[in-house]
């Protein structure tokens, strides 16, 4: 091969190379092709805390290191909740969140995407303690006052007509101040 | 899965001789980028932490799309800058990518080089990690497009409480600490890398960690003008009201995207874990059988003169000069099994021939040099190619070349005695056929070659040997017709000397004075 020749077959290689790597860079990606819209339900609130509360006994108590005597134990978790999502009268989803950690006493959360055609829709996102509040109270209930502020109220409903844009991502949510669920 | 294994290197290699022996043509060994992937590599990173400070001094995490933009409108500095930045990371994936490729298809990944294999994974790991967080800090429509995936995929995982996920939909704008995070991830992890590479070169001796001056300045030249000339495109900024349709994506950093997002994240995981598995696994399945491979050199401690040669050339840093026990003064020899790869570089190092894998021993090599001679008898004027079986355009393999084809596992195996037995013998010229000096597989092979040939470095070809009959010539795998030209050519420069005087009954064990000196003193 001529020197000549080998040159520019050699440079026209890398640039060939430079300019596929600048390509690959950025190439255009279709995230999300169709025009659909997106209802998204994303909140966390405390729910309802449920306790239940007992004496130690004098025999418990000996057995226990001294600095562990505590003469009540409470046992608790936060009460079940239940979220109903309706789009033009049809339900679309039905769940019952749970309170996140391990014993599952840490507040709830609900994250959930429901896909949505564009135009104008009747919006119900209902959330509601299961069994209502009077129907399973703790046997011994000793939340203490701080415990209940900014529990969230045991129903909770949003009824709305919407008006989606194609891609738009509306958003509910629960808002701790008015103590209501929004849109966004 | 050793018949897959030795499937895929046989695939990979030859792959690889194709496209060495193309870009040879084109640029020459000694300009060949893949043969200098693994320090083009270093070489972008530190091209990449330059740039990287000077879009750190404009970058805010209090507005990351906002800052980033307001960089782009230079036109001058930043604009370029950036973009520069992006192709030298994109340029990094792909000298790793050819470096992994090329350490697989050379057998370089198992044995004592599993620490180097792995810890080129994890090098591989830091750096896609590296450029993700790059990409989620600008925090436009693929950097949200990413941040998402991440999050679903990382909210399978029982790590939080909470999914991470509703961090990205609009509740509360993103926080700060966020993007802080990012930023600190960004760039801690390049020094995680020292780190890491510190680990991946530990068991070389003399690793190279930057290429030729003239490949760096042409791969940084093209890396500018294609930042110069094709800049970034700015996507829009980030929402979490509105679902991006089209993004720029980066096919080095997230080619996996749109397969992952219409996958399941346990499916996801599953593919992942799979992946990394077979990769990382490659040292245990790829390897060959138990009795296939090439054994650790050993030393002959009666031969050994203590004189470090062996432990100088080690291009793995096997060898160790320790005390000897016997009574003698000098220090001796000893080999590390679990350093040594076999490679018989110190058989070639060794004057007195008391080292190297065993039946590849410069003794070894004498003996079969002999005994070749012996059953080939070349012809008045023949020319005999001592040929590297890895590369050497496959002269190794291939006896039905013209000339007489003495195939060597490496040619910094080659004991200089061979060379001088052979022209001592008669032959008209010895042409020693080595692969090219980077891409030798044992490293440092062609050059210790060429040194003891032509510049004396310990178990030197002696004076009394004709040098003009002795010449080394490189030539890849792939690189048959060069190898063949290079053969022509000597054969051509042969044809104005004298004819040549084969010695009769030469003594193989005389041609090595220090053996002699050596049994000499035991007597």
């Amino acid at each position: 091969m001529r020197p000549g020749v080998r040159a520019a077959l050699g440079g026209g290689l890398a640039t060939a190379v430079a300019a596929a790597v600048a390509g690959l860079s950025q190439v255009s990606y279709t995230a999300d092709p169709g025009p659909e819209a997106l209802l998204r339900l994303s909140w966390r609130a405390r729910g309802e805390r449920v306790e239940v509360c007992r004496d130690v006994t004098e025999e418990e108590l000996r057995k226990l290191p001294q600095h562990m005597r505590q003469p009540r134990v409470c046992e608790g978790t936060t009460a079940p909740y239940r979220v109903v999502v309706s789009v033009d009268g049809e339900p679309v989803a039905d769940e019952i969140p749970s309170g996140s950690g391990t014993r599952q006493a840490r507040p709830l959360y609900v994250y959930r995407e429901l896909p949505l055609s564009p135009g104008a829709h009747h919006l119900s996102v209902l959330l509601e303690r299961v069994g209502g509040a009077a129907e399973s109270p703790p046997q011994e209930s000793e939340i203490e006052e701080d415990h209940k502020k900014g529990v969230v109220p045991p129903r909770l409903h949003l009824e709305e007509t919407v008006h989606l844009a194609p891609r738009q991502v509306l958003l509910v949510t629960y808002d701790a101040e008015r103590q209501a669920l929004i849109t966004r | 899965m050793q018949r897959f294994a030795r499937a895929l290197e046989r695939e990979t290699r030859r792959l690889l001789a194709s496209a060495d022996a193309t870009l040879n043509r084109l640029y020459g060994w000694r300009g060949n980028p893949l043969y200098q992937s693994g320090a083009l590599a270093i070489s972008l990173l530190i091209l990449l932490i330059v740039t990287g400070v000077y879009l750190l001094i404009f970058y805010r995490v209090g507005s990351p799309y906002a800052s980033v933009a307001r960089l782009n409108e230079q036109v001058w500095v930043g604009r370029w800058i950036r973009a520069l930045h992006r192709y030298a990371s994109d340029a990094a994936v792909l000298a790793v990518l050819a470096h992994g490729f090329r350490m697989y298809a050379q057998r370089r990944r198992w044995g004592p080089r599993a620490l180097a294999w792995v810890s080129g994974l994890v090098l591989l790991g830091l750096l896609l990690v590296c450029g993700w967080t790059g990409y989620v800090m600008v925090w436009d429509t693929f950097g949200q497009v990413l941040a998402v995936e991440g999050a679903r995929l990382l909210d399978l995982l029982p790590l939080f409480s909470e999914p991470i996920g509703r961090a990205f939909v609009g509740e509360q704008p993103i926080p700060g600490a966020f993007f802080f995070l990012n930023l600190f991830l960004h760039i801690a992890l390049p020094i995680g890398f020292g780190v890491v590479l510190w680990v991946h070169v530990s068991r070389v001796a003399r690793p190279v960690l930057a290429p030729p001056r003239r490949v760096t300045g042409v791969v940084v030249g093209l890396l500018v003008l294609a930042a110069v000339l094709i800049p970034v495109v700015m996507a829009p900024e980030a929402s979490p009201f509105v679902l991006p349709e089209r993004v720029p994506l980066d096919v080095f950093y997230a080619l996996w995207l749109p397969l992952t997002r219409e996958l399941p994240a346990g499916v996801v995981w599953l593919l992942g874990a799979a992946a990394l598995l077979l990769l990382a696994g490659a040292p245990i399945w790829s390897r060959p059988a138990l009795a296939e491979r090439p054994r650790p050199s050993l030393v002959n401690e009666r031969l050994c003169t203590g004189c470090w040669q062996c432990a100088l050339d080690c291009p793995y840093e096997a060898i160790a000069m320790l005390p000897r026990t016997d009574g003698r003064a000098e220090v001796v020899a000893r080999v590390d099994p679990s350093r040594c790869v076999s490679c018989g570089i110190c058989a070639g190092s060794c004057a007195p021939m008391g080292v190297g894998p065993p039946q590849r021993t410069g003794r070894d090599q004498l003996e079969r040099v002999q005994t070749f001679l012996a059953q080939r008898q070349p012809e008045p004027g023949g020319v005999v190619i001592v040929a590297c079986s890895n590369g050497a355009g496959g002269l190794g393999d291939d006896p039905a070349v013209e000339g007489l084809v003495f195939p060597v596992q490496c040619a910094g195996n080659v004991h200089t005695s061979v060379i001088e037995y052979l022209v001592r013998a008669g032959v008209e010229g010895v042409l020693l056929v080595a692969c090219p000096a980077r891409d030798c597989w044992n490293r440092e092979g062609a050059a210790w070659l060429e040194a003891r040939v032509f510049r004396n470095r310990e178990a030197e070809l002696q004076e009394r040997v004709d040098r003009r009959r002795v010449r080394v010539a490189y030539a890849g795998r792939g690189e048959r017709r060069a190898a063949l030209e290079a053969v022509r050519e000597f054969r051509t420069a042969l044809l104005g000397l004298e004819s040549p005087v084969a010695e009769e009954g030469i003594d193989v064990l005389k041609l090595c004075d220090a053996t002699e000196s050596v049994e000499g003193a035991e007597a």
